[in-house]
């Protein structure tokens, strides 16, 4: 099973970082300090959406659930919304992907699998093998992720305010 | 995903020009061909097969060149004849070299091949162009590949040439590959046998990529057929090796993507079963073969890794049963039915399938940390779950972090940063500092040893000063911003025990690149 080495790592944090930039420029405050709750939750919610865009764009279309990512980040970023039935629907008719999905839907009852598929981007579509496998690559993306964020955070309270 | 690309690949299979496939076709054949002429002076084999399977891959090979005459892809039905059929030329071989030979004849190859191959296969359609190719074949087999090109193929044809291009596998990748007597009992048209098996796992895949990249419905042709060698051979050495071998070609082919076979193959083992009743009046030499193939289609299923010495008794069981086309896995891999376990191809593809996922929850439990001892899927689950969910948190926080801090970091020194963060020195710190500050139950150990534990780290040690100043200055920013500000005050006292269990966990000097004070603090600890 493949899973995010160190070039991951890198090339998230290139792109992250300079999303960061990008959007402290956009939003950049005269006094920070000042900036109001709803302001910083609102930066807060770009800046999630970058992290996970940026993490996503990393890896690319080779996995399922960055694809998935990808196309429901769209969503969210405010584009049309973008049904994540129309991405699958390359791969078969959608009819096939709906039934699919009940498909999985109805299989996981008991086995607890429904949590990961909501977890996980992507997942719903899915069988249970290929979301194991799908789980495990997110899984290291995630913890990437949020090594990298965390050092930044911490480079940034390196220096006293 | 991965049904969902395989059936559209079925899909666009049957819209695909097979031109495709000739030439991937011809090359199989031919060096296949090529060798057989060559050796077949040498072999024991029963020379007469030799052409005769030469001559029936090269009408494969032609019947691919003339694949976008008809529509050979079609039906998948046809597949499964082709593969009947195929198995069946094993047991035919005396009326296939009877066949064969009529192949020279106009027209007379064409049906005396057929019904003999055929016999309750609907696909084969006999060939218009059959004549040309006896023609060609009697003539020069050494210049087919030029006149194959020119020869029209039809839906027989490409059956054939599905269906002979895993005889041909053997010369794939082995043009040296003698037919060596040895394997050849009564296993020639299986040419690929004589292979050493230690190359079979390269050349079926190869074979079988080559000829039918994406035909997996096919694939299991080439799959029982290499079975059926490697069976055969273990009977005609020993039958200890069966396990080996199997084993061995279980593992070569799990690389490649074989069909389960389960579909297909078995639903001609009723067929198959019948015939092979049938053929045990015929040559003893073919009976091994024969027993050996069934063995391989019933048994179809995956091999199991570590094959158990009942492992021969379960095939021999599977030779009563006949096995119903199963949903084919994943992953095409051989198994073998464990003993005293139901050798059904349903329960047999249900178990590779637990298995499987049984396997990839263990690669999830060492990503987790603290899940080593969990035992149990559904725990496990839960625990990948609140794992996941912690981490989904923790960006969130971050970000909320990230968005405080924003105005005050410097991006000027983003290559600064950069340089840090590849070289995660100050990752693991800053984890240990926010570990606490989110609802985390990882790492479980650490916190309920918190609350008894922070007084005395923080005043044997005499840190607090710096460290809880970096801390409140991480904090007020935060505090100002929002609610979690409030949140993480409480959560201070957790934040330093957590630095300090941490370090000492990883043993390193993770805050000594951030600052002094923090790296003091941290060599203190340790």
């Amino acid at each position: 099973m493949k899973t995010p080495s160190n070039s991951i790592k890198r090339r998230f944090a290139l792109k992250f970082l300079r999303t960061l930039v990008r959007i402290r420029k956009s939003t950049h405050q005269p006094s920070p300090s000042q900036s109001s709750t709803w302001e910083i939750r609102r930066r807060a919610q770009r800046i999630k959406l970058a992290a996970y865009s940026s993490m996503a764009r990393t890896v690319g279309s080779k996995r399922a659930w960055s694809r998935a990512l990808t196309m429901k980040l769209r969503a969210a970023m405010g584009n049309r919304p973008w049904s994540m039935i129309k991405q699958e629907s390359k791969k078969m008719t959608r009819r096939k992907l709906i039934a699919k999905r009940k498909r999985h839907m109805e299989k996981d009852l008991n086995s607890g699998v429904q949590e990961l598929r909501r977890l996980v981007p992507g997942g719903q579509w899915m069988d249970p093998l290929s979301l194991m496998q799908e789980t495990a690559h997110f899984l290291r993306c995630l913890e990437t992720q949020v090594r990298v964020m965390r050092s930044i955070v911490a480079e940034g309270e390196g220096f006293p305010c | 995903m991965d049904r969902g690309g395989r059936d559209g690949i079925e899909q666009e299979l049957s819209n695909q020009d097979p031109i495709n496939y000739s030439s991937s076709c011809i090359s199989p054949v031919w060096p296949f061909c090529s060798t057989n002429i060559s050796n077949a002076p040498t072999s024991s084999v029963d020379p007469a097969h030799m052409p005769a399977v030469c001559k029936e891959n090269l009408i494969g090979s032609s019947s691919c060149s003339s694949a976008p005459v008809a529509d050979p892809f079609g039906p998948p039905a046809l597949w499964d004849q082709t593969t009947t059929a195929h198995t069946m030329v094993g047991y035919r071989d005396i009326t296939l070299q009877k066949n064969l030979t009529n192949l020279n004849i106009l027209g007379g190859a064409n049906i005396g091949l057929d019904p003999a191959l055929l016999r309750g296969d609907v696909g084969w359609n006999p060939p218009i162009s059959m004549p040309r190719e006896g023609i060609f074949l009697a003539n020069t087999p050494g210049m087919l590949p030029p006149s194959l090109t020119q020869i029209p193929a039809d839906s027989g044809f490409i059956e054939r040439a599905a269906r002979f291009s895993c005889f041909s596998g053997g010369g794939l990748g082995d043009t040296a590959n003698p037919l060596s007597g040895a394997d050849g009992i009564g296993v020639c048209p299986r040419g690929v046998v004589r292979m050493p098996i230690s190359v079979q796992g390269e050349v079926f895949p190869a074979n079988s990529v080559k000829l039918l990249p994406t035909i997996r419905d096919n694939i299991h042709i080439v799959e029982s057929s290499k079975d059926a060698v490697v069976r055969s051979e273990y009977i005609q050495y020993n039958g200890e090796q069966t396990k080996q071998v199997v084993g061995g070609s279980g593992d070569d082919s799990s690389g490649p993507e074989f069909n389960e076979g389960g579909d297909h193959d078995e639903n001609e083992e009723n067929g198959l079963g019948s015939k092979k009743r049938k053929r045990n009046g015929k040559d003893a030499e073919f009976r091994e073969p024969a027993e050996d193939l069934k063995e391989a289609n019933e048994t179809r299923q995956k091999l199991h890794q570590s094959p158990n010495s009942a492992s021969g008794k379960a095939a021999g069981k599977n030779n009563k049963q006949v096995s119903q086309a199963s949903e084919p896995p994943k992953e095409f891999i051989h198994v073998r039915a464990r003993r005293g376990q139901a050798t059904n191809s349903h329960s047999l593809a249900e178990r590779v399938r637990r298995e499987k996922i049984s396997e990839r929850m263990k690669f999830l439990q060492e990503l987790v940390p603290g899940c080593s001892k969990v035992t149990g899927k559904a725990v496990m689950l839960d625990e990948i779950i609140n794992y996941v969910q912690s981490l989904q948190r923790q960006v969130e926080f971050l970000s909320m972090k990230l968005a405080t801090v924003n105005p005050r970091l410097d991006f000027n020194i983003e290559g600064l940063l950069t340089k840090d963060i590849l070289h995660s020195r100050a990752g693991p710190s800053s984890i240990l500092g926010f570990f606490s500050d989110m609802t985390l139950p990882y790492p479980p150990p650490v916190h309920p040893s918190q609350p008894g534990l922070i007084p005395a780290g923080l005043n044997g040690t005499g840190i607090p000063d710096s460290l809880r100043d970096n801390h409140h200055n991480q904090i007020n920013p935060v505090g100002g911003g929002g609610s979690k500000g409030s949140a993480l005050l409480p959560n201070l006292w957790e934040d330093e025990l957590n630095h300090v269990v941490q370090m000492g966990f990883n043993g390193a000097d993770p805050l000594s690149s951030q600052d002094t004070s923090d790296g003091t603090h941290a060599k203190v600890e340790l």
